[in-house]
């Protein structure tokens, strides 16, 4: 799991969205691998090494995380101070991939410094597009620094 | 002989000339005489005054001595001019014998005015002694001393004198009459002192004279006889004393008193009257008249108790016995008044007592304070029935008044209160420190709330806490600088405002979920919807196309609808933050967004010139949003779409205009006007105009949210008209 180039972690407890997302990142020729968890504590496991991802305690982090905000365990916003305060994880581009248009939810991810804060609208056509562009611009464009 | 006078031991010898006369005057008489029997008695006759001579000073004995020679001399001529040979014996002893009378006489008269002479030379030094001393005190008198003869003639003047008398030359005076020296009208009275003097030893009057330079002075004046030694008198001495500054002060506090009683008679502002020591009225003023309708004529020895009210008349005793006691007694209470109506005086009784300490009487003073009375009955009433706590604090942190919601507010009654340091009413933690928050208080005094803002609570007598609000304001007294503390329980408050507060944390939950939850579902059915067709379109018959179509239209539909209610929501709670906008740039933004929404279609918008406005401009940009997007919606089956955007000053509020947004649309039907601004509210159906009506709703919610007005005309058919009101920036 720690092999094969490219990795995109995606915390979403909704298997329905799941798939969506998978389905999206599909057809837009996003081919990486995705690795899934489903609630907030999992994501921390899989992200620092610990717990059942113990043996990625040396192993490589992801190229990305989207995350959704509303996790079961412990929240998105959570998951994503985190990470964003640890060594390990500061340098992983996260992407706010999530339902919620409240202004305290996009204000307090910026605060933590996100990367993107994409709303998954109700139409897929625009879900597709939003997930094309970002995995245009995190995983193509988007150099992460050394 | 003469020269015996200036030799020093005057006794000696004036007993050695005594000595010398009497052995010439024996040779003489013996020589010439010696045949006369008469001749020894002449001799002892002559003999005997020689020798009292001998007692006498110098001078009186000189007197006597030549007056004996003189006798002598006549003898010897007696005998020389009748010769005993030449005349009968009867004729030379007649001779002798006359020349015995006339030395016997001589002698004799010299005896008497010898003796007086005596008295004086034989004190001649102790005389001249006293004399300086009398000098001495007569020039040392702070009086005008004066020397008459018996006749009134002014024979000497002390100093004093002449500087009383403002006499600069005594010469000018001496030798006069003294009565001369007064004024006409007073010299009668002088003379007759004088007269009184002389027959009674002395006499005392008072007169005004003015001295020479002609300052008036009033004199006090004794005089007295001296006596000489024959008891007759001799001179008169005259003390004057100035009594000017005396009368002055006399005649001053006549007037002073004079002008005091008039003055007090005439006082009408207070009533000001004596009383006898029993208490009943002796002098009676205008004040007096006027408080209580008395005159003067119907209240004089009238009793106190006159003016008090029947059940209190036992009182003007112990009032007066009170004022004797304690020097001074004040108090305030109802007086009647002659028509049995009622004042309320301030009064002040004060003992009068002479120089013995006997009461003489009293003085009451009283002032109609039935104004005052009845402006503090009212501001007690007011105090009493204040709908807030009140509580009054002097310097030293105790309370001094309380009204009746501040004992409610505290549990405590009255009684409990007064007088108890405030930190009574504070919870336990807080006592220690509030003195010195009081002591700051007092430095700085002004009208502020009591912890600048912070939440307070206070201590209920029960022991319970509860927070209050608390108003500080220094008042000036009488009594000193006091804190007036308004107290307001807010117990009620708190809670209906921590209510408010959860109301608003669970809508906020609410719409979370919403933002979150809801979403979801109809993301997966639009989303699944379109895999379906995606996936198995081509498989499916046209009717299952129709349908999942119509699934993803109301997914859709679904996802937009909980968008508005979002953002409907989103604007009630969001803060207003009002700045100047510039209303031309934003309706040119707006209408630059809504270039999809007019595609392929002519809209012609006409802008008036407007003015900047005062508003939070992301909010006002959604109403702007709404109303423009509206107006190109329903002008949809217009082929000339026309929109006219104008103001207007606002006539009911100052300071604020009235914006138009006005359509050649569909319009609507005034009666359905009251519909228009509700949430979900539609006039059309969703076939005709899309909408979820959440629009006219926000659009309400701002204009209001910024103290504005919206309303709207229509006719069917005729286009809409939509109106708001907005402030302008200055």
């Amino acid at each position: 799991m720690t092999t094969n180039g490219v990795e995109i972690l995606l915390v979403e407890d909704s298997p329905e969205d799941v798939e969506l997302t998978l389905r999206a990142l599909q057809k837009n020729q996003v081919t990486n691998r995705v690795q899934v968890v489903t609630d907030g504590a999992e994501a921390l496991e899989y992200l620092f090494g610990t717990g059942k991802y113990a043996h990625l305690a040396n192993g490589r982090v992801p190229k990305m995380v989207l995350l959704d905000l509303k996790l079961p365990k412990v929240d998105g916003l959570e998951v994503l101070r985190r990470c964003k305060s640890e060594e390990r994880t500061r340098k992983i581009p996260i992407v706010v991939l999530t339902s919620s248009k409240e202004e305290r939810d996009i204000v307090e991810s910026y605060r933590l410094g996100v990367n993107s804060y994409i709303v998954k609208p109700v139409d897929f056509q625009q879900f597709n597009e939003a997930v094309r562009q970002l995995g245009l611009y995190w995983l193509l464009l988007n150099e992460p620094p050394r | 002989m003469t020269d015996a006078s200036v030799v020093p031991d005057k006794t000696q010898v004036h007993r050695h000339l005594a000595m010398a006369v009497i052995m010439a005057g024996l040779l003489g008489i013996f020589t010439l005489d010696s045949v006369m029997p008469l001749g020894y008695a002449v001799w002892f006759l002559y003999v005997f005054p020689i020798w009292y001579s001998t007692r006498l000073s110098p001078r009186s004995a000189a007197i006597t001595l030549a007056a004996a020679a003189a006798s002598t001399a006549l003898i010897v001529a007696g005998y020389v001019v009748s010769p005993p040979g030449g005349m009968s014996v009867e004729m030379a002893a007649y001779n002798r014998l006359m020349g015995a009378v006339i030395l016997w006489g001589l002698t004799a008269a010299l005896l008497k005015s010898g003796t007086n002479e005596e008295r004086v030379g034989r004190s001649q030094a102790a005389l001249e002694e006293s004399e300086a001393f009398n000098r001495a005190v007569v020039e040392s008198s702070p009086d005008c001393m004066k020397i008459l003869d018996r006749e009134g003639r002014l024979l000497s003047l002390n100093s004093q004198g002449l500087c009383l008398m403002e006499i600069e030359d005594a010469a000018s005076v001496l030798g006069r009459f003294w009565w001369d020296l007064w004024p006409e009208s007073s010299r009668g009275t002088v003379q007759a002192a004088v007269q009184e003097a002389v027959a009674n030893g002395t006499a005392r009057f008072q007169g005004f004279c003015p001295t020479a330079k002609g300052t008036p002075k009033w004199w006090d004046v004794i005089v007295s006889t001296v006596r000489g030694l024959d008891g007759q008198p001799m001179r008169l001495v005259s003390t004057s004393r100035d009594m000017t500054v005396i009368k002055r002060a006399e005649e001053a506090v006549r007037e002073s008193e004079e002008r005091h009683r008039v003055m007090v008679e005439q006082v009408r502002d207070y009533a000001i009257i004596m009383l006898d020591p029993d208490g009943r009225v002796a002098t009676w003023n205008a004040g007096a008249q006027r408080h209580t309708g008395y005159t003067a004529e119907e209240v004089i020895g009238m009793p106190l108790s006159l003016f008090l009210e029947p059940g209190a008349r036992e009182t003007a005793r112990a009032e007066l016995e009170q004022a004797a006691a304690r020097g001074v007694y004040e108090q305030e209470g109802w007086r009647m008044r002659k028509d049995g109506s009622r004042f309320w005086a301030h009064v002040m009784t004060t003992p009068l007592r002479d120089e013995t300490g006997a009461l003489r009487g009293f003085t009451k003073v009283w002032r109609d304070n039935t104004q005052r009375k009845l402006a503090e009955t009212q501001f007690q009433q007011l105090v009493e029935q204040s709908p807030n706590g009140i509580l009054t604090v002097n310097r030293n942190g105790r309370i001094v008044l309380v009204n009746k919601e501040g004992e409610r507010i505290f549990g405590y009654n009255r009684e409990e209160l007064l007088n108890q340091p405030v930190e009574l009413l504070l919870p336990k933690r807080f006592r220690d420190g509030h003195p010195a928050h009081r002591a700051h208080y007092v430095r700085e005094a002004q009208a502020r709330p009591m912890g600048n803002g912070a939440a307070l609570t206070a201590l209920h007598k029960s022991g319970r806490e509860f927070p209050v609000e608390v108003g500080l304001t220094p008042i000036e007294t009488f009594q000193g600088m006091m804190t007036l503390c308004t107290v307001v329980d807010v117990t009620e408050r708190k809670r209906a405002e921590e209510a408010i507060l959860a109301a608003n944390r669970e809508l906020e939950a609410f719409t979370y979920t919403v933002s979150h939850d809801l979403r979801a579902p109809v993301r997966t059915m639009a989303g699944f919807a379109r895999i379906l067709m995606e996936d198995f379109g081509p498989t499916l018959d046209p009717e299952a196309q129709r349908h999942v179509r119509t699934i993803q239209k109301g997914a859709q539909r679904m996802g937009v609808l909980i968008d508005d209610l979002l953002e409907f929501s989103r604007v009630g709670r969001a803060a207003v933050d009002c700045r100047p906008v510039d209303l031309n740039r934003l309706v040119d933004e707006v209408w630059t967004d809504l270039k999809p929404q007019r595609e392929g279609r002519i809209v012609e918008l006409t802008v008036a010139d407007l003015p900047p406005c005062l508003a939070d401009r992301r909010l006002l940009r959604l109403v702007w949003t709404n109303l423009l997007a509206n107006a190109v919606k329903y002008t949809g089956q217009r082929e000339q779409a026309r929109i006219e955007v104008g103001w207007q000053p606002d006539e009911e509020q100052a300071g604020r205009m009235i914006i138009r947004v006005a359509d050649n649309g569909v319009g609507f039907d005034q009666k359905y006007v009251g519909k228009l601004f509700g949430v979900f509210q539609r006039l059309h159906r969703a076939d005709e105009f899309e909408g979820t009506g959440v629009g006219l709703a926000i659009v309400h919610r701002i204009v209001t949210r910024h103290g504005g007005r919206v309303w709207a005309e229509g006719r069917l058919g005729e286009g809409a008209t939509f109106y708001f009101t907005l402030e302008k920036a200055v």
